[in-house]
């Protein structure tokens, strides 16, 4: 057989071709577009997307090759779908990619924009195994609503960097959470609750605002092995019973607006009084690494 | 623990005789084996000889030793068969890498396949040109040149 000049690609079924095709990104994918005919559309039949929009100010030729892949893509399931885009994508536009992704039946979903407007569908979606939500860059997400209802029934992986939703909400819509990054949360969501977690395995919290007083009877139970949080001292803490943690890096700063002075005339005593009462609740771990920093 | 074998027929004829262990890395010859129970022979209509032994050696490489204290293998030996794949899919030629890939999905061999694929991706496809892609595949341009110009206007995007 003479293999140096024959074409022996292009004879393998469709679905051979598309499995390597979803080795490469999104774009290098479509490039092979214009190989020949034969491989015109084969592209669009892949179960995994990437779309990241290097540029700045998005160009009208990356939303066009979004739709454009959206359409071709027929009924096919999507496995991985992840967006990167700058402002200069409508977020309705967005909504709309979103909207069929989910209808796809999206498992891994990755999106970093400036604005979602979509948030609590996306939160309600049975397939999601892996959900990152956050922004390209700068500051945390936000679709301008509160979110009302999360269920995510099959997540296992959560990274989110929005202030739309609070933490009580968000974990106990999610039943079958393993790994939870929050960043950004909203204490004030955050009321009286009872959420009892039993397969979160690690967790990292970082809070941009504090509240001055959790009610008292907030209470959580968590098994974890791993927790990562990162906060000022609020005024009071609520009653935690952290199970099973083997590490714990804890960040505890004091509030902005506690300055030099108070913190000279003793208020500072009183406000690592509070963090002790806080740690207390986390007697058990193995691990324990404290960081402070003012 | 007595070793079973289990005796492959390539579509030309050639008999391999492997232990079962080696054969079941295909999840497709446990369902071969059910079917036609009173045969000791499988018959592979789909796999000639020089792919089949391929195949075996691959697997061979690649066996789990189910024995001892039943530790997964050491970092160490991952590296080395790391490079090994490496070195055995550099010894082969196109029309075996994509033989290899057919009977690798016929056989449902998925490290195998994987391997394969990835192979053909990273050393055929990225980071190369349209023009380079088919040089190195002999792919023929059967587009004229006013409809590859419109081919990649439509993903434009993925030409920037």
């Amino acid at each position: 057989i003479d293999f140096v000049s024959k074409d022996l690609i292009s004879d393998l079924p469709n679905h051979l071709i598309s499995h390597i095709l979803s080795l490469l990104s999104t774009k290098e994918a479509a490039s092979t577009s214009v190989l020949s005919k034969r491989w015109h559309f084969l592209f669009a039949s892949v179960p995994n997307f990437d779309f990241d929009d290097a540029n700045e100010e998005t160009t009208t030729s990356f939303v066009e090759f979004v739709d454009r892949v959206f359409t071709l893509l027929g009924n096919g399931t999507i496995n991985k779908f992840s967006l990167s885009c700058g402002d200069g994508v409508n977020p309705i536009r967005i909504s709309c990619w979103m909207l069929n992704v989910l209808l796809h039946g999206v498992t891994d979903l990755d999106l970093n924009v400036s604005k979602l407007y979509l948030c609590s569908l996306i939160l309600r979606s049975k397939s999601l195994v892996k959900l990152r939500l956050g922004p390209r860059y700068g500051h945390s997400l936000t679709s301008g609503m509160e979110v009302v209802d999360v269920f995510l029934p099959n997540l296992r992986w959560l990274f989110l960097d929005s202030r739309d939703v609070g933490l009580a909400k968000l974990l106990a819509g999610c039943p079958m959470i393993e790994e939870i990054t929050l960043m950004n949360l909203r204490w004030g969501f955050w009321k009286s609750c009872t959420v009892s977690i039993t397969k979160l395995k690690r967790q990292t919290f970082s809070f941009e605002h504090i509240i001055l007083s959790l009610k008292e009877e907030s209470f959580i139970t968590l098994k974890l092995v791993y927790v990562a949080y990162y906060d000022t001292i609020a005024d009071k803490y609520m009653k935690i019973s952290f199970d099973l943690i083997i590490e714990a890096h804890i960040s505890l700063r004091l509030t902005k607006d506690v300055d030099v002075n108070i913190i000279k005339s003793g208020k500072a005593i009183e406000m690592v009084g509070k963090a002790n009462a806080f740690l207390r609740g986390m007697q058990r771990s193995n691990t324990f690494r404290i960081y402070r920093s003012t | 623990m007595s070793k079973k074998n289990i005796v492959l027929k390539s579509s030309n004829g050639i008999i391999f005789e492997v232990e079962e262990a080696v054969a079941l890395q295909s999840e497709t010859i446990p369902y071969m084996i059910e079917d036609d129970c009173a045969n000791d022979t499988i018959p592979l209509a789909n796999v000639t000889g020089d792919i089949l032994a391929l195949v075996i050696e691959y697997c061979k490489k690649h066996v789990v030793v189910a024995d001892g204290d039943g530790g997964g293998s050491s970092s160490s030996s991952q590296e080395d068969l790391k490079n090994w794949d490496a070195q055995f899919m550099n010894d082969l030629d196109q029309s075996k890498i994509f033989n290899l890939l057919l009977a690798a999905d016929f056989l449902n061999i998925k490290t195998l396949f994987d391997l394969t694929c990835q192979f053909v991706a990273d050393t055929m496809i990225k980071g190369k040109s349209v023009e380079e892609v088919r040089r190195t595949l002999n792919i023929e341009k059967d587009y004229t040149s006013e409809e590859e110009a419109k081919a990649r206007q439509e993903n434009e995007w993925a030409f920037k």
